[in-house]
């Protein structure tokens, strides 16, 4: 029996256990075979639906989410507005019950309140896949950076990996600390003082504002983008000055004693946090990453939809 | 003459000399007339307490209505039969932000309205003109209407030199202002308390220091001014500390505490629960722990409910966009046995009658011959469920809605006049066709 086929939704890592993510990495390998065979498609979900939700912009993530379903066999229908549901006058379990009502299976949620999936799971009938809620969690994304790491580096047990950036806004961080704790690594966040939670090391990460110690300590850096739309305020002075302390160049890579791997979860702000130069290069996985949360999200959304049959 | 003997109550009141003791008590014209055992006058109306503790009646210091303005939410009605059936006779409310009660045509339509009500309303007025913390309003002319305290309501006073101006202008009248220790600029954004829960919740926080600093510049303007002070509203085992300080060193100060912040912690946040989503922010099991022992040995002085109705529309939704507040003013006594793991009775009077009486500067009442009649009736033991059909106020954000309660209250004497609690009521007649 799939250990991933208990859960009823996939609301963030938080609560997931290390055989649960091992499943979901499992049935992911089974899916990035045929996403690699000639006919990359299953017709596994051809009879189920599946509702991508967008309330903030993505572009990225909702194309790997669709890619997921379609290559499930699933039928899909997407709703995007930028605004809240409420600011529109519509509630959020409204607007959700309306397109169940369609007949659909499946919600696929990116929100910009955090604990809105949550929220969502307790007042609708209804699978729902968190994709972003706010700066709480974004779980895919964890499982397929975990996953990257997993196929860049045999294991992600033991390993040391640091999160660089904007960690005060990030629902990557949070979902990618409690992922690798949970699988066994070593986490540690790196960025401005003003950037990291003051009270992010009783989560059990290690805490470091200079970059190029944290990138001594580590096998593999998650290079976080500036999220300048989450800041309504000011956390630094300026753009041009946060890339001077924390921006990844060859340079820095090329003084270490040894060669990790760089991670990014897209967009790239080219120049600011990360140089062209070590984006493309060799030590780079950023593009594989892309690649495997589509194999990720269709684990996710099979193992889910397995348990409702 | 209107006459009422209450028969074998337990007396709580550890200021009178009743206290412990087991008797009855005869009431005329709502003045108590003898307090003794096996009293034999004749009365108009009898009630058996059957062994139940009676209170001087309890006060809630701090409590909200949505009348006027947004009547859905709370009526001043919805709000009395709340706050009697959860033990109260004088409830000090601040009715309505839209508009803010800032004027004496204000202060007086909320007497008007609230005559023949169940509880006494208090009605607290408006610090600042419209509650914007700029202007100062109408204080005297306000209390010369009768409101008997002033708040800006769910906002803080930021602005220290205003501060220090309405401290010193209700002094001349001893008019109680409460302030509440918030400085909003240390916590942007913040919609619970700042540590590792807000941090693992993604939330951004709510920091013990925006309450310290502003509860430091209070005791500081207080000090330096000579007036007395009034503090509603704290969270934090810092403030509690600061506090017992400045009351070793003489300061005239009198603090209240809302339910929430003794009973939960910011662990009742991780499922991002609206109903726990309140100010001050619930901090940790330290905090929580620092504010029962500052109730306990006095720094604290009363217990106020908080009570900010809110309906679906402003609640049921997204935490973020969630309407601050919760509604437990008809849970007062099982919160508070709950909270202090079965306290003694000394701390459940102290916490609701006389403390919330010093905060408004009101006269303590105590269960003595010639003191007025003014009582509330409840048990300690009984347990109950607190469902939907109970519930007496409008709101939907209450926090002990659909839970087993400890602790009942069995009705309440205001101006002499016994008055049962429907929910005590309905518990005997379904007991009654049980047997």
């Amino acid at each position: 029996m799939n250990q991933a086929a208990t859960m009823k939704h996939l609301l963030g890592i938080k609560g997931l256990t290390e055989a649960e993510i091992q499943s979901i990495f499992l049935t992911a390998d089974n899916f990035k075979q045929v996403l690699n065979s000639p006919v990359k498609k299953t017709p596994a979900l051809r009879d189920y639906t599946v509702a991508n939700l967008f309330f903030e912009n993505s572009t990225r993530t909702r194309v790997s989410f669709e890619l997921a379903e379609k290559r499930l066999g699933a039928d899909i229908v997407n709703f995007s507005s930028s605004t809240s549901s409420v600011k529109k006058g519509e509630t959020l379990i409204d607007t959700v019950n309306n397109i169940l009502s369609m007949k659909v299976d499946m919600v696929v949620m990116r929100h910009p309140a955090p604990g809105a999936c949550l929220f969502l799971a307790r007042h609708v009938n209804s699978q729902i896949v968190n994709a972003g809620d706010g700066t709480h969690e974004h779980p895919t994304q964890a499982l397929l950076d975990a996953y990257s790491i997993r196929e860049k580096l045999g294991d992600v047990a033991g390993k040391k990996v640091v999160i660089v950036g904007d960690i005060l806004h990030s629902r990557v961080a949070l979902s990618n600390i409690f992922c690798l704790q949970t699988l066994g690594a070593e986490v540690m966040v790196c960025g401005p003082r003003t950037l990291i939670p003051r009270y992010i090391a009783e989560l059990g990460v290690k805490v470091e504002y200079d970059l190029a110690k944290a990138l001594a300590w580590c096998d593999v850096a998650n290079m976080l983008r500036i999220q300048l739309e989450r800041q309504d305020i000011r956390y630094f002075p300026s753009l041009r000055e946060y890339s001077m302390q924390y921006g990844l160049t060859m340079e820095i890579l090329n003084r270490l004693d040894k060669e990790i791997t760089i991670m990014h979860p897209g967009p790239i702000n080219r120049g600011v946090e990360i140089t062209s130069e070590v984006a493309d290069s060799h030590q780079s996985i950023i593009l594989q990453q892309v690649e495997n949360g589509v194999a990720i999200r269709m684990a996710v959304i099979y193992l889910l939809a397995m348990r409702e049959r | 003459m209107n006459s009422l003997l209450i028969r074998s109550v337990q007396i709580a009141d550890p200021a009178g000399s009743w206290h412990g003791r087991t008797a009855d008590v005869y009431v005329e014209d709502g003045v108590i007339v003898r307090i003794g055992t096996d009293l034999h006058q004749h009365a108009e109306n009898i009630i058996q307490g059957g062994g139940a503790c009676l209170s001087p009646g309890w006060v809630d210091a701090l409590t909200f209505c949505g009348e006027p303005g947004e009547e859905w939410k709370e009526t001043l009605a919805s709000l009395a039969s709340a706050a009697q059936a959860g033990g109260f006779t004088s409830i000090a409310a601040y009715c309505g932000t839209h508009p803010a009660p800032d004027s004496a045509a204000a202060i007086s339509s909320v007497l008007q309205k609230a005559s023949g009500l169940p509880v006494r309303i208090l009605p607290l007025g408006a610090t600042t003109v419209k509650e914007e913390g700029v202007d100062m309003a109408e204080l005297y002319d306000m209390w010369k209407a009768g409101a008997v305290a002033f708040t800006d309501g769910e906002k803080p006073l930021s602005n220290n030199g205003l501060k220090a101006r309405i401290m010193e202008y209700a002094a001349n009248q001893n008019i109680p202002v409460y302030m509440y220790p918030f400085c909003r600029d240390l916590a942007p954004g913040g919609s619970m308390h700042e540590g590792k829960v807000s941090n693992s919740l993604g939330l951004k926080g709510i920091p013990v220091v925006s309450e310290t600093i502003a509860l430091e510049s209070d005791l500081q303007l207080a000090a330096w001014l000579r007036c007395p002070l009034r503090i509603v509203k704290i969270s934090s085992a810092a403030a509690v500390d600061r506090i017992r300080k400045a009351k070793a060193d003489g300061a005239d100060i009198r603090v209240a505490v809302a339910i929430d912040n003794l009973l939960y912690t910011d662990e009742n946040l991780t499922a991002f629960d609206e109903n726990h989503k309140v100010l001050p922010p619930l901090r940790t099991e330290k905090d929580r722990e620092a504010l029962w022992a500052g109730l306990n040995d006095g720094t604290l002085d009363a217990v106020v409910s908080n009570h900010i109705p809110q309906d679906t529309e402003s609640k049921r939704v997204e935490f973020d966009y969630s309407a601050w507040g919760s509604a437990g003013i008809q849970t007062m006594l099982p919160a508070l046995l709950r909270a202090g793991n079965s306290p003694d009775i000394r701390v459940i009077v102290t916490a609701l009658s006389y403390g919330p009486r010093k905060l408004l500067n009101l006269p303590v009442q105590t269960i003595q011959e010639g003191q007025p009649a003014d009582f509330t009736l409840f048990s300690a033991t009984t347990e109950w469920e607190f469902s939907g059909q109970k519930s007496l106020s409008k709101a939907v954000n209450i926090p002990m809605l659909g839970e087993k309660l400890k602790g009942l209250v069995l009705g309440t004497v205001l101006a002499g006049k016994w008055q049962e609690s429907p929910v005590y009521s309905a518990a005997k007649q379904s007991q009654g066709q049980n047997s």
